[in-house]
């Protein structure tokens, strides 16, 4: 036991040593603490699905995995999605619940539908208790998985379709099979390093016979190519796996591309199998009624030979053989074994990923599309969007300086958006307004020009926006006679000049300068990138199959940054690896890309972010993921390019796509990866990567917030997030992170106006956002979590103590938020809802200077919050005062209304109680009871139902109208003034009353008990009265609250105290 | 000179990890450190009074709870008593904002998790019980190391406990919700205040979060040890 001990303390001593010399990094993901992200979606565009699986015996369990944001689960039909997925890389292939017991689920990562920008997986995973925790089984190096099929009568054996890597080759792929629930895998069907498993069939008779597409495929920056070295093709096993022939017999002899394979689930006799070859008559749709023995086509409507890389996904009705479903740029639906087909509901979004058929009712149908899930109960004549799925995949981000900020963004295959960052009841679906279609990327508006709002769609495809006509012009580039054509990027950027508010740029091959809002542009660049011949064959991409879409465009600017300290520096980094810089607004560049040591040549210049407290300083991200390699290179120059100093560390994980450098702090940065974010607070030398509320999901691009201390991330997968407030992260340094408690100083708070309205009754099924802590939050630090020993937090305001609220006890940054009002005030009991409603809430804080102590064990630290009127507010300062009055006018009845009903309920309870009297006495007692009861009962109406059974009184009057009076910061209405007025003369009337009941009444009994020698009655005074808890107090501005219905649901369905029990007895 | 400084380090770690810890010395390490073994079995019954906070309310009440499982929460609304109890047969409420002054049977569904709660402290003499306890490792729990202890219930309910490294006392427990509309959802409870009552420890400060979203805090401002309860203080009111 001693030795023990003294071998603990070592450990402690040793550990205490350490921490300083490790830096804080480790540490700091943990202290952190209670910074958190706030997703603001959308979902009304959704983002892009991959796989949908289903209980088959329980419909409304769904699981939803989405192309970058994850799984999602509904135990409700889809009223309810929430994401269970988000420790774990959030780019899902297929997902498969094993039907016989549907706690345990297979995800498969990495997206098979290999676009230009797809995500990457690192294996298999599987949960047995529903989603709640998951266990990674293994595949890490596959990238991406295809399919999942469980062996129906032994759900330990598990067939899966690796798909592997798409940039580059690697033997981790083709058929997995596993006989022990994924502990082991035996790779059952192997071509080579270049060919992956990309659909799996079981026989539903036989599930030793299995049916496997496998597909020959790479992708290059400049170039994607189906078919690849030829080795594609169409097995089938008899032997549960073993071994494996080609089925070809009467398909296509030539190469082979990109396979979908389906067994009818009724007939193992057919077998439907779409083919990709070059040659156009022989691809299409092939049937094969013989167990895959041969094969006759049926069909070559487009839809089963657009983009195989893309759509080769088919679902075969589970009761009926010759009904076929196929994902497609549009989905079709055949119901004569491919004979002639139909396409669906045409107001779903286009590009169909997955189907999923309900085998107790077929008619019902759930898909994935690029644009969210919809759900059909007639076969695909008509579908419903489900609008809470917020898995929008945004490839930039910008934000305006309206109160609240805007913020705007493009996304994959869902045009370009913009959204308020917080409004009254939350941001919801229909927050969100378009400003142009396609695939969108960099949106801004103009920083003066203010109706105008500059978007893209793919390919360099610029636009003007007006936001007041709604109309929108085409402002792109066009190349003059004698120059070569211009090659744009996928996702073009567009640059608005920090320096010049009329200057911006966009870019091709060249950079180009516009004054004029991109009316004229004026060319400011010879061609930027290596203009290499063998990376220009956009229009000969797709091998098998052609896909010209303008993703395989290279030799492009990709990158620009005007720097913020001078506007004639210029940065501009390609696609193909040339960081390049004007010192003089493009009369001539340097090529430094030679000067960036440990970059591999042609690395993609993913992120450009100039210094932003110096002009020579640069930061840049590099990406050579579309090669192949996945490591992360960040890189700094302070001398304008000519030396660079690497920013990598182990600690971080994934591809970079951007970087940013804080406004105030220059030590702090923030990096975003394929995995996340990470935050740095000494210059990049240690990085944390950031945990609280996001999940491993790709940051494509972020800004900081100008005047708001704001961190806004583009996320390729859950949509925008936000980190409302950076500022304590902006006064972290080591003398902080040493202090037993150090306040952060945070900016005042805005006491804003809540706003009526918002939400209503819409039902669930609609995602609505949350907004930031309207209160007023205090900041501070603790090296050490709090555990023994109290703490908590008192707000005084001039010498008077007003709250004490719990404090926040984590190690790291502590945010806590600050009432937003005063108590309640005292005030008799009712049974009417809106009286009770006003009973609940005390009159809001006042503008001010509020001090702030932190009582800690023996030690008190002190601090304050301050609270500021909105500048832009509608209410005036007189009016606020008449306001502030007559509330606490009404605050002030209300507690003598509740002090008058206490004092006669204790005498008419006490004079009830005296015993051993009789005769006069005993009738003056009774007496004095029956007046007080009388008096009391006067007061308030009791005995209603809080609906439409209460009546009122006097004290629900005052109730009601101090409710409605210290709900709105403005002027009351004359009416309302005028009530107030007649309370006070009720009150004054009533207390008339009051005071001669005790005079006469009351003291005359007392002089009879006295004369009996017996004790007198006694009832409290007015100070002991209010320092009594009755309970029930609210630390937020009413308002909100009522709008919200929250507080009504919460006091009738809430199981209060629950979570009480549960904490205590355990211990 | 600072390599061997840090292979020292891991190598008193592990030494540590492997010799020192497994999740019966941390429980005894717990019962010693907040009251001594005697004491928890001992321990009749309780009465904590407090308040709780939830959706920006905040209501005072009072918790009772005695062998085997019987408990008795009374919550105060604007003078309005709120009271939920369960004496081992009947869970059962008095709610005047829904359904008036009258107690009646709590829906099964809000009363399983009232149903399952012990009085007595799963871990002790958890073998006895049928429960199992595993050490699943260190974990850093709001920036402090912890270890982290696997409790499984005799009914198959799992628990996981996050023991303060240093003082051997929970700082968290996290609870996968059974029912409901959160079912599968993780909830996480934290403990801290920890202050003495008559010779044992217990956290006065309780707060509950989903996703690392506060969801209640619970401020006790009284404790009460072993205090005798009649059994009809539980029981569902006879009329």
């Amino acid at each position: 036991m001693m030795y023990r001990k003294i071998h603990f303390s070592l450990f402690l001593l040793f550990f205490a040593g350490l921490a300083g010399l490790q830096a804080q990094s480790d540490k700091l993901s943990g202290l952190l603490g209670s910074i958190r992200a706030r997703h603001i979606g959308p979902a009304l565009m959704s983002g892009r699905i991959a796989s949908i699986d289903v209980v088959n015996a329980s419909p409304e369990i769904i699981y939803v995995g989405s192309a970058g944001g994850g799984v999602w689960k509904s135990i409700s039909g889809s009223a309810d999605f929430r994401p269970v997925f988000d420790d774990y890389t959030q780019s899902i292939g297929k997902i498969t619940i094993d039907q016989s017991n549907p706690q345990t689920v297979w995800v498969g990562t990495g997206e098979p539908w290999v676009r230009n920008s797809v995500s990457v997986g690192n294996g298999i995973y599987k949960t047995t208790d529903g989603g709640t925790s998951w266990k990674l089984m293994g595949l890490k190096d596959s990238e991406r998985i295809s399919d999942i099929i469980i062996h129906p009568k032994d759900p330990n054996t598990v067939y899966v379709a690796a798909l592997g890597h798409l940039w580059n080759a690697n033997e981790e792929r083709g058929i997995f099979k596993t006989t022990d629930g994924g502990t082991t895998w035996k790779k059952v069907l192997y071509i080579d390093e270049n060919t992956g498993g990309a659909d799996l069939s079981m026989d539903p008779e036989n599930p030793d016979v299995l049916y496997a597409a496998m597909w020959s495929f790479r992708r290059q920056p400049w170039n994607f190519d189906s078919g690849f070295n030829g080795k594609s093709g169409l097995y089938k096993s008899t032997d549960g796996g073993a071994t494996w022939n080609t089925i070809h017999n009467g398909l296509p002899q030539e190469t082979l591309g990109r396979m979908a394979v389906a067994v009818a689930p009724s007939n193992s006799n057919v077998v439907y199998v779409t083919v990709e070859c070059k040659s156009k008559d022989k691809k299409g749709l092939y049937l094969s009624e013989d167990k895959g023995a041969s094969w006759k086509k049926v069909s070559n409507d487009f839809n089963t030979t657009v983009r195989p890389f893309y759509f080769s996904k088919m679902v075969v009705d589970p009761k009926n053989d010759s009904i076929v479903m196929k994902c497609g740029l549009n989905m079709i639906i055949s119901e004569d074994r491919g004979d002639r087909f139909r396409a669906i509901d045409g107001s779903v979004h286009s590009d169909i990923h997955d189907i999923w058929i309900n085998p107790s009712n077929t008619k019902h149908v759930i898909i994935g599309t690029d644009g969210g899930v919809y759900e059909s109960l007639d076969r695909g004549r008509s579908f419903k969007m489900w609008m809470n799925l917020p898995v929008s995949q945004f490839y930039h981000v910008s934000v305006d300086d309206d109160r609240p900020f805007n913020v705007y963004g493009g996304l994959q295959d869902n045009g370009s958006w913009y959204a308020p960052s917080r409004k009254a009841g939350g941001i919801s679906n229909s927050d969100w307004k378009s400003t142009f279609g396609g695939d969108g990327f960099y949106s801004f508006r103009h920083p003066t020009k203010k109706e105008f709002i500059f978007s893209e769609y793919q390919g360099g495809n610029l636009v003007r926006y007006n936001s007041k006509t709604g109309m929108a012009k085409e402002i792109k580039p066009y190349p003059v006679a004698g120059e070569a054509d211009y090659r744009f990027n996928w996702n073009t950027p567009i640059h608005l000049s920090p320096t010049n508010t009329d200057r911006m740029y966009f870019a091709s091959q060249y950079l180009f300068m516009s004054t004029d809002m991109g009316d004229t542009w004026k060319r400011i660049s010879p061609d930027l990138t290596t203009n290499n011949p063998e990376k220009l064959k956009q229009k000969q991409s797709g091998g098998l199959t052609i896909d010209n879409s303008d993703a395989e465009n290279h030799c492009t600017i990709y990158a620009i940054a005007e720097a913020y300290k001078d506007g004639n520096i210029v940065w501009a980094g390609t696609d193909d690896g040339n960081i390049q810089v004007t010192a003089n607004a493009g009369g001539s560049w340097s090529n430094v890309t030679a000067n960036v040591g440990g970059l591999p040549a042609n690395t993609w210049v993913s992120f450009i972010e100039p210094g932003r407290f110096d002009k020579n300083t640069a930061f840049a991200t590099f990406d050579g993921h579309r090669t192949g390699d996945t490591k992360t290179y960040v890189y700094k120059t302070t001398d304008l390019g000519k030396s660079w100093v690497s920013l990598t560390t182990p600690q971080i994980e994934g591809f970079a796509y951007c970087i940013r450098q804080d406004l105030v702090n220059p030590e702090l940065l923030f990096l975003g990866t394929e995995f996340g974010l990470y935050i740095s607070v000494d210059g990049g030398a240690n990085w944390a990567h950031f945990e609280n509320n996001l999940p491993r999901v790709a940051v494509h691009d972020m800004v900081i917030h100008p005047r708001d201390p704001s961190l806004v991330l583009a996320t390729h997968g859950r949509g925008v997030v936000l980190l409302d407030d950076i500022t304590p992260l902006r006064q972290l340094n080591a003398e902080v992170l040493k202090a037993p408690l150090h306040f952060f100083e945070l900016a005042p708070t805005v006491l804003r106006d809540p706003g009526a309205g918002g939400s209503w009754f819409g039902g669930s099924g609609n995602y609505v956002a949350g907004n930031p802590p309207s209160a007023a939050q205090i900041g501070y630090y603790m090296s050490k979590r709090h555990t023994f020993g109290k703490m908590d937090i008192e707000i005084w305001k001039d010498g008077k103590l007003l709250r004490t609220i719990p404090a926040g006890k984590s190690a790291g940054i502590n945010l806590v938020e600050m009432p937003t009002s005063m108590e309640k005030p005292k005030s008799p009991p009712t049974n009417n809802r809106n009286a009770l409603f006003g009973s609940l809430f005390g009159p809001n804080l006042e503008a001010g200077t509020y001090e702030v102590r932190i009582n800690k064990g023996k030690e008190t630290y002190t601090s304050s919050f301050t609270l500021i009127n909105d500048p832009e507010s509608v209410y005036t300062e007189a009016g606020r005062k008449i306001q502030r009055e007559t509330t606490m006018s009404l605050y002030n009845l209300s507690e003598k209304l509740a002090y008058i009903y206490h004092v006669f309920g204790e005498i008419e309870k006490k004079a009830g109680a005296v015993s051993g009297v009789k005769g006069k006495l005993k009738k003056s007692l009774d007496q004095l009871a029956q007046n007080a009861r009388i008096g009391k009962d006067s007061l308030v109406a009791l005995g209603g139902d809080f609906y439409v059974d209460s009546d009122e009184r006097l004290g629900e009057r005052i109730s009601d109208l101090y409710r409605q009076i210290s709900s709105y910061p403005g002027q009351p209405s004359t009416s309302q003034s005028q009530r107030a007025t007649k309370l006070e003369k009720d009150m004054a009337v009533l207390q008339t009353r009051f005071d001669a009941f005790l005079a006469k009444d009351f003291a005359a009994v007392n002089k009879a008990l006295a004369a009996a020698k017996m004790p007198v009655l006694t009832y409290p005074t007015f100070e002991a009265f209010k320092s009594e808890d009755t309970g029930g107090s609210s630390k937020d501005g009413g308002q909100l609250l009522i709008d919200n219905h929250l507080m009504y649901n919460g006091l009738t369905r809430s199981p209060m105290g629950m979570q009480w029990i549960l904490g205590w007895l355990n211990l | 000179m600072q390599k061997q400084f840090f292979s020292v380090f891991i190598a008193l770690c592990a030494f540590v990890a492997v010799q020192a810890q497994t999740a019966d010395d941390i429980l005894a390490k717990y019962f010693e450190n907040t009251g001594g073994l005697e004491k928890w079995n001992a321990l009749s019954s309780s009465k904590m009074s407090g308040t709780m906070s939830m959706q920006g309310m905040e209501f005072p009440g009072t918790i009772y709870s005695a062998r085997p499982n019987k408990q008795r929460v009374e919550v105060s609304v604007q003078g309005k008593g709120i009271v939920q109890a369960y004496d081992g047969t009947d869970a059962w409420w008095i709610n005047p904002f829904a359904g008036g002054d009258e107690p009646q049977k709590m829906p099964a569904e809000m009363s399983e998790e009232m149903t399952k709660q012990k009085f007595e402290s799963e871990f002790l003499n958890y073998a006895e019980k049928g429960n199992s306890v595993e050490l699943v490792g260190k974990e850093t729990i709001e920036g402090t190391e912890t270890w982290q202890i696997k409790l499984t219930k005799q009914n198959g309910d799992i628990e996981d406990y996050f023991f303060d490294a240093e003082y051997y006392v929970p700082i968290m427990v996290r609870t996968t919700i059974s029912s409901g509309q959160m079912k599968g959802q993780n909830s996480e409870m934290y403990f801290s205040d920890y202050q003495e009552v008559d010779g044992m420890m217990f956290p006065f400060f309780m707060e509950s979060k989903m996703g690392g979203q506060s969801v209640q805090k619970i401020t006790i401002q009284s404790v009460e040890l072993n205090a005798a309860y009649d059994d009809n203080f539980f029981a569902f009111p006879k009329k």
